[in-house]
């Protein structure tokens, strides 16, 4: 900070932030909507963890939730990993798992964002660019992840069937995140975001 | 200061160390035992990392067995589930325990079970170290001091965690909203998506309403005017968290060492030939 003449503050800022405030408590309290709503869905990954891979690889998705609805929603670069750090974050007291689960939450975050880019460069969500968004991020975290289920123990058609599992589980939950911001934005909570912004464009 | 469970001088607590301190000091542990495939590894980290919470965690053994309990079941699942879908030709060589229907059980796969179980309640012990003793808020905080995060990403969080109270209570509402309207509670699988479906939607709808007021109230305090800002609470890379780091390495060292010694660390993952 330096003082003029006059002794009055002078703000220095060099590059206009990218992401205003709003956005930005936005995006985190909606990761903190989400994580109160997926904790007690952590349980049930904790119980069906252990009945096998088919299970958990059905329900991996869920925690997709959080970075899809923030993407279709904000539409702005680091909107996916953000949100679904934070959610991370937020859980990590609530859970059996702590710490793993903002692991889970930086890597859904971090593939999702590619993805998000790759398809969708942040301005077209059309549902099937949704649909392959979802579809990219399931497939490539469930390879990521293959090296810690110990690939070579499991029956291959188990493994096949696995990938299709953990696909479709990613699938569903995008198209669901996108069918719920849109209900959320008819209460005209999200008008300022760029999902809301579109709708007035299209009204 | 002394706290009075243990007598350990809070200056030696797992609590007043930096967050960070805590997962770099796990993270190694955690990487060797992914590359386990032997139980004794898992085991002997899982117990050194029990220790350690209840010497200098201050953490009490009710509340470490409340938290352990999922992580035990889920072991246990491991141990039960994890045989039916491991490859036959794996343990076909193995004698065969008992018959499940058609198949058979070799103890070669009742034995990977209890591998794979050991290995998730080893890293979840493991990360214990950090969960059982962290606020996130000092998480955060320390992320923004030490890790460089932007801080306004951080302060972002943190003012979204405080949020956390108010938005337990009004899911409490809505919910007592909706009963009193005649949508309570629903059975079966639909009923209850139906239910968590009716409840996201104002519970999402009032928290970003919520967030615009605080992101307001914020940049009508300047909040983000300057390239940095000064904290309340700083988080410190003190001594004691080095002389941690460094004795948590130092002990995880010893034990893979004597396991290895005496012959039970067993192959790692990256060398076993299956």
């Amino acid at each position: 900070m330096q003082l003029n003449s006059v002794d009055q503050p002078v703000l220095k800022q060099t590059t206009r932030p990218r992401w205003s405030t709003r956005e930005l408590l936005t995006a985190a309290v909606l990761a903190m909507a989400f994580a109160a709503l997926l904790v007690p869905f952590t349980y049930l990954y904790a119980a069906v963890l252990s009945l096998g891979i088919l299970a958990r690889s059905a329900l991996t998705g869920l925690f997709f939730m959080p970075a899809a609805f923030a993407a279709y929603t904000l539409r702005k670069p680091g909107a996916v990993i953000f949100v679904s750090l934070v959610s991370g974050l937020a859980a990590i007291p609530f859970t059996p798992y702590g710490l793993l689960v903002l692991g889970i939450g930086a890597l859904t975050g971090a593939i999702g964002e590619a993805a998000c880019w790759l398809v969708t460069r942040y301005r077209h969500f059309s549902l099937w660019r949704v649909v392959l968004m979802s579809f990219a991020t399931g497939l490539v975290e469930f390879l990521l992840v293959l090296f810690s289920l110990r690939v070579s123990q499991i029956e291959p058609p188990m493994l096949v069937a696995a990938i299709v599992l953990s696909v479709i589980g990613f699938v569903v939950v995008g198209i669901v995140a996108r069918f719920l911001a849109d209900a959320v934005a008819r209460t005209g909570a999200l008008n300022n975001t760029a999902l809301g912004r579109e709708r007035e464009k299209r009204v | 200061m002394v706290n009075s469970a243990l007598r350990i001088p809070i200056s030696l607590s797992l609590s007043s160390l930096n967050p960070l301190t805590k997962i770099v000091a796990v993270l190694p542990a955690m990487l060797f035992v992914a590359l386990t495939t032997d139980v004794s590894a898992p085991l002997a980290l899982s117990t050194l990392a029990l220790a350690v919470l209840l010497v200098f965690g201050q953490v009490g053994v009710a509340r470490l067995a409340k938290a352990l309990v999922p992580i035990a079941a889920i072991a246990l699942g491991f141990l039960i589930f994890y045989p039916l879908i491991v490859r036959r030709e794996l343990v076909a060589h193995t004698p065969v325990c008992f018959v499940l229907g058609a198949l058979p059980i070799h103890e070669g796969a009742l034995w990977l079970g209890l591998t794979a179980g050991l290995r998730i309640f080893a890293f979840v012990s493991l990360t214990m170290i950090f969960n059982l003793t962290t606020e996130a808020h000092d998480f955060a905080r320390a992320l923004v001091q030490q890790a460089h995060v932007p801080y306004r990403a951080g302060y972002a969080a943190m003012t979204a965690l405080r949020f956390a109270p108010l938005l337990r209570y009004e899911l409490t509402v809505i919910r007592a909203a909706q009963r009193v309207r005649g949508f309570g509670e629903q059975k079966g699988l639909h009923g209850r998506l139906e239910v968590l479906w009716r409840t996201a939607i104002p519970l999402l709808a009032s928290a970003i309403r919520r967030a615009e007021r605080a992101a307001l109230a914020m940049d009508g305090r300047a909040f983000g005017a300057y390239p940095t800002r000064t904290d309340l609470r700083r988080m410190r890379f003190a001594r004691r968290d080095v002389a941690f780091v460094i004795a948590f390495w130092l002990a995880t060292s010893v034990l893979i060492f004597a396991l290895w010694q005496l012959g039970w660390l067993g192959p790692l993952a990256f060398v076993q030939r299956v």
